[in-house]
């Protein structure tokens, strides 16, 4: 028996549809202009500057939002567009919903003259900065911090250097116990031995690292599935205009992938990745010792189940290490990106998050 | 869905491109009726030659797809989606074309109780000679004289522009291109006289050249057995299906097939030490060969004139710590005039 198209005719019917589909796709991608590609349209106004970084606040759709602002801290990869990809798929619009003042940083593109940026100057100078400044417009003298990925590593250093501006965390898909190797990238990254990647090799010779090359990066990691089935599967939606938006929203989201400050990119690499120094209570901070063990304000830790970014066994640690009484772990039935992107997820994200500060108030 | 006009400017370019659509999708049917007839006669693929049948279908398809797509005006969103597809449907037919003419050997082999699973191993080496252009162990470096040859071809862009300038410097000008068209290689040893210090920098730049050649065939090799094993376990799954009496029965779910095949080995091979070596070496190589030919490019700046990378390097790091120090100190000023008042 032959194994595959026993019937050569059956292949006919479904090329012809696929091409059907195709052809009627690429007409609609034809008349969809990069401009008209929009994301992140929750209305939002910049209060707050420091060097290239943005402090934006949402505006409110309540008559009286939570009176403690949410700050949320992304990772210094891609854009932190991804909390506010579009109208049904935003976890900025479902907090604003559900009550929320929401502000976000914005990091902008570091330029070659940002390659001297360290972790400093992205924990205690911009996070910061955006904490004072909202401690000052608020009245109030501690703020929540919401944290994602890389962002939320930084919430943890700055809530444990500076615990008395800080009423709750919460960290989105962050890790924290580098060490495991269950992730591609804590397996390409860690090694340091006998031929790894040589970081202050990278750092010297490309001084920011580059977007693309980060993306690359990414790719590689589930090669097929990126790079493959992904467009294969994008056939199935290319005869319906809201989808093929959708699709063409996250396209963008993924390449546009700003540049790595070096230095920051560097400490980033060898002391958390490399080093573990995390969890050790070895990083330092511009001379300050980071202890997870000044955390003692509330947490809620908020892992993905089938990340393959942040595997759930490098997040869900965070708990042996803080010094608090209230910790709270969920995690939900998703990827590192369907944490934004899943309705499922945005119904009952959000809500979660929104209860739990006000519960915390 | 925004309703931007990209037609072709005639009074109902919606008209026009639905016609061009039309025409395109009777190739499409062209193609795989001839493809059908192909299968199904005498002729079916018995090897994964580039000349056979097959790609003269393909051929003929993709000049058809080209002059009906070209009718759309597609705005650069489309054109680049257009060749996406046209790449990926390329792709397809010619591993559907290897697939077919793999199955065929297998079968006789499998019928005649012979060791299908060498065959299935050679069509792999196949595979990864039509995918990455070699099989396994089939990258090596070059002789010494064509990668000398190869880094020299490399530096004639620069030796033009250099000869083209009016105001060349006569020290640099005929002496030290005649001694890099002797290249590097020829002068392994310590140097003498004016140029010594540019030329170690070549000489350190053809080094981690070389290097980077040898990384590649490396990592290229390690790429080229991955895709050779992920075909092969593909047959396996093909052959297994066949076992179980459940065909494939679409094309799709054939390339899907493979997709996932490839996706677990490759996973699984992407977290060996040797493929982490290969790939680290790759990159640590490529770096240092950066940082070499800015060493050597820096050299060309200064004669020229220009800043180079270090010295913009070395200046941006200075504005930012006198950066960082004006908002420690205003910091420390705003405090001071904060307990004053």
């Amino acid at each position: 028996m032959f194994p595959f198209i026993t019937n050569p005719q059956s292949i006919v019917q479904e090329m012809t549809t696929l091409n059907r589909r195709l052809t009627d796709g690429m007409t609609r991608l034809g008349r969809i202009a990069e401009e008209d590609i929009v994301i992140g349209a929750t209305p939002k106004e910049a209060v707050y500057t420091n060097d290239g970084v943005v402090l934006y606040r949402y505006t409110p759709v309540v008559d009286e939002p939570f009176p403690v602002p949410l700050l949320l801290s992304y990772a210094l990869v891609n854009r932190p567009y991804m909390v506010d990809l579009q109208e049904n798929r935003s976890l900025v619009r479902n907090l604003l919903h559900a009550g929320i003042d929401v502000y976000l940083i914005d990091w902008g593109y570091p330029q070659r003259n940002d390659r001297y940026l360290t972790l400093d100057d992205y924990i205690n100078e911009y996070i910061g900065g955006c904490v004072d400044y909202l401690r000052a417009r608020s009245g109030l003298d501690k703020i929540n911090l919401l944290g994602i990925c890389e962002g939320g590593v930084f919430s943890l250093c700055y809530t444990a250097l500076h615990p008395e501006k800080i009423l709750n965390l919460i960290t989105m898909v962050t890790p924290v116990d580098f060490s495991v190797e269950d992730g591609m990238l804590n397996r390409w990254s860690r090694r340091t031995a006998g031929g790894g990647m040589d970081v202050d090799l990278m750092v010297d010779a490309l001084g920011n690292i580059p977007g693309d090359f980060m993306n690359f990066g990414f790719l590689m990691l589930k090669p097929f599935q990126l790079n493959v089935d992904k467009y294969v599967n994008m056939l199935d939606i290319m005869d319906d205009d809201a989808k093929l938006m959708n699709f063409m929203r996250m396209e963008k989201w993924i390449f546009d992938s700003p540049d790595q400050a070096g230095e920051a990119f560097r400490q980033f690499l060898t002391d958390f990745y490399q080093a573990n120094k995390l969890v050790a209570g070895e990083v330092e901070i511009n001379g300050a010792r980071v202890d997870l063990g000044n955390i003692t304000q509330p947490v809620l830790n908020i892992y993905a189940e089938a990340d393959h970014l942040v595997p759930p066994a490098a997040s869900k640690p965070l708990g042996d290490y803080l010094g608090t009484d209230d910790y709270t772990v969920a995690s939900f039935p998703v990827g590192h990106i369907g944490m934004y992107v899943s309705g499922k997820v945005q119904r009952s994200l959000p809500p979660l998050i929104a209860e739990w500060l006000k519960a915390r108030a | 869905m925004p309703s931007t006009n990209r037609g072709d400017g005639s009074n109902d370019p919606w008209a026009a491109s639905q016609a061009a659509m039309e025409g395109w999708l009777q190739a499409q049917r062209a193609l795989w009726d001839g493809w059908s007839a192909l299968m199904t006669g005498g002729d079916r693929a018995k090897s994964a030659d580039p000349t056979g049948p097959a790609t003269t279908l393909l051929k003929q398809w993709q000049k058809l797809m080209t002059d009906g797509m070209a009718q759309f005006g597609l705005g650069n969103t489309g054109t680049q989606a257009f060749a996406g597809a046209q790449d990926a449907q390329r792709m397809m037919l010619q591993f559907w074309e290897t697939t077919t003419a793999a199955w065929s050997d297998m079968a006789d082999a499998i019928e005649n109780a012979r060791d299908w699973q060498a065959v299935a191993q050679r069509w792999g080496e196949t595979f990864a000679r039509q995918t990455v252009g070699g099989a396994p162990g089939g990258f090596t470096l070059p002789d010494a004289a064509e990668l000398q040859r190869q880094f020299d071809a490399m530096w004639a862009p620069f030796q033009a522009m250099w000869q083209g300038l009016a105001a060349t410097p006569a020290d640099f000008d005929g002496g030290l291109w005649q001694m890099m068209r002797q290249g590097p290689a020829q002068w392994q040893g310590a140097n003498l006289g004016l140029n010594r210090e540019f030329n170690h920098k070549l000489q350190q730049a053809y080094a981690a050249w070389v290097d980077v050649q040898e990384a590649q065939a490396t990592y290229q090799n390690q790429v080229a057995r991955l895709w050779a094993q992920s075909y092969q376990r593909f047959l396996e799954r093909l052959v297994a299906r066949q076992q179980a009496g459940e065909p494939v029965e679409s094309a799709r779910a054939l390339l899907m097939l493979w997709s996932e095949s490839a996706e677990t080995l490759f996973d699984e091979a992407f977290r060996t030490d040797a493929y982490v070596e290969a790939q680290a070496a790759l990159l640590n190589n490529n770096l240092r060969y950066r940082q070499a030919l800015r060493a050597v490019g820096e050299v060309f700046q200064q004669v020229l004139d220009m800043p180079t990378r270090t010295e913009v390097d070395e200046a941006h790091r200075r504005i930012y710590e006198l950066n960082k120090a004006m908002k420690a100190l205003k910091r420390q000023l705003d405090a001071l005039q904060g307990a004053k008042a």
